[in-house]
């Protein structure tokens, strides 16, 4: 918000978002359905493009899948050193662009990569099962956030609609809207992680495609609304300089007492139910994706290495627990580099999987599709 | 979609990714293109048409 010049600027981000992400959404709709294996993107563009692209499309795609495991531990680290204050004890044992490292929460941060580790080494049922309830608690605490929000909202609170208080790289409205698009990407690329599973869809895999835009479309939709929502609770040149975690903190501000005490730990646990579904799912994601790329030779072999019994890709699941684990000690000052490097990635692969549509079309236009996209090639485009 | 993939490398652009990102990306780009070079003498030992079928072997005709 404090990046585009305030919460409208943000939220029409969002929505323009839903411009861009949409097509690129249709795409996978089109595409998934049309060739149904794990991989996603890497194998569109291997079947596509061939193994260059491949390597290319399906390497920038983990990156961004990979980087976001240490993105999770650390705000992971950091509510958790919210919800027990006494993690943070003492002096910090280093700081790092600007975020200072505590030897708790290095500890706590690493307890929890390890059981996440665990859940995933045991199998995918296991994993689905804490994520289920993750998202409900998560959803609650969305629930309560918005209608608390709700309550406090003055339109007032939204003025200036544009100002560029943190000396950003924009000086109007359309530049703050497009600065949302630094990050968004970061934040919409969950839907990457279903076509890496479509090949155990049960049902319909037409139905996996719809998923993908519903998907996006949900999510840019429930991020404009939070941030109009709450940037309406209170002045939000004061909101964007309430310190982290800002959402809890501004319900602490604008609710006195116990009321405003019991909203905070309920966001923070609901911001920490979701850090943990995102992480968990990108733990399920990154080795299956990795496994992908090694079983067409386009990484090392060794890296599509299975467990016999359960089938987990073993060595991508050390990999992701080392990338876990590191979280903790790089701290909060990483944050911003982490989110733009894993949005210029999902941007990479997205970019390439537009193309892979336009060149199958020509290429293989006797391929079965179970869906085609309204708008065709020029849509794509 | 492209002209925002460009502006994240453009340093006056609002879209501006950083220049640790910057040099994240371009380091991890590196290391996918140094394992795709280290696993060539994997794929030279595999068919063309072997190393396909493994990436849409469970594809149904």
């Amino acid at each position: 918000m404090a990046n585009s010049g305030g919460p409208i600027p943000a939220a029409v981000g969002y929505l323009m978002v839903i411009i861009i992400m949409v097509p690129v959404a249709l795409c996978y709709c089109e595409l998934t359905p049309m060739l149904p294996v794990a991989g996603g993107g890497a194998a569109f563009a291997y079947r596509a493009f061939g193994e260059v692209a491949s390597i290319v499309s399906g390497w920038a795609c983990f990156g961004a899948f990979a980087f976001m495991l240490p993105w999770e531990a650390i705000y992971v680290t950091d509510i958790l050193t919210m919800l027990i204050p006494g993690i943070k004890s003492g002096a910090p044992l280093y700081s790092l662009n600007g975020g200072d490292i505590y030897l708790g929460g290095i500890i706590i941060g690493v307890v929890v990569a390890a059981i996440i580790t665990f859940m995933n080494i045991k199998g995918a049922a296991s994993a689905a099962g804490f994520q289920k309830l993750m998202v409900v608690i998560l959803l609650a605490a969305a629930v309560i956030a918005i209608v608390c929000g709700l309550l406090k909202f003055d339109m007032g609170n939204l003025q200036p609609v544009y100002e560029n208080i943190n000396n950003a790289n924009h000086k109007s409205m359309l530049g703050g809207v497009l600065a949302i698009m630094t990050s968004a990407p970061f934040f919409m690329c969950g839907f990457e992680t279903i076509p890496q599973a479509v090949e155990d869809a049960d049902g319909d895999v037409k139905d996996v495609g719809k998923a993908v835009v519903m998907a996006v479309t949900v999510a840019a939709i429930f991020y404009a609304i939070v941030l109009f929502i709450l940037g309406g609770a209170m002045p939000w040149q004061q909101f964007v300089g309430v310190e982290t975690p800002a959402v809890s903190n501004l319900f602490r501000s604008v609710y006195e007492g116990t009321m405003g005490q019991v909203l905070y730990v309920v966001i923070l646990i609901g911001t920490l139910a979701g850090l943990l579904t995102t992480w968990n799912g990108f733990f399920v994601a990154a080795p299956r994706l990795l496994m992908c790329l090694a079983r067409a030779n386009l990484v090392p072999k060794a890296l599509a290495k299975q467990n016999p019994k359960t089938g987990v890709p073993t060595n991508g699941v050390i990999l992701c627990c080392v990338l876990s684990m590191v979280g903790p000690f790089l701290g909060i000052g990483l944050i911003d580099p982490l989110t733009s490097f894993s949005g210029t990635a999902c941007l990479t692969s997205w970019g390439l999987t537009c193309f892979c549509l336009i060149r199958l079309r020509k290429t293989e236009p006797d391929l079965k599709r179970p869906y085609r996209i309204i708008g065709g090639t020029p849509e794509a485009w | 979609m492209l002209v925002i993939w460009v502006m994240f490398f453009i340093p006056t652009s609002p879209c501006y990714m950083g220049n640790l990102a910057l040099v994240l990306y371009l380091i991890w780009m590196a290391v996918g293109l140094v394992l795709f070079l280290v696993s060539a003498g994997e794929r030279r030992a595999v068919s063309k048409e072997q190393r396909a079928a493994s990436m849409f072997s469970t594809m149904a005709d």
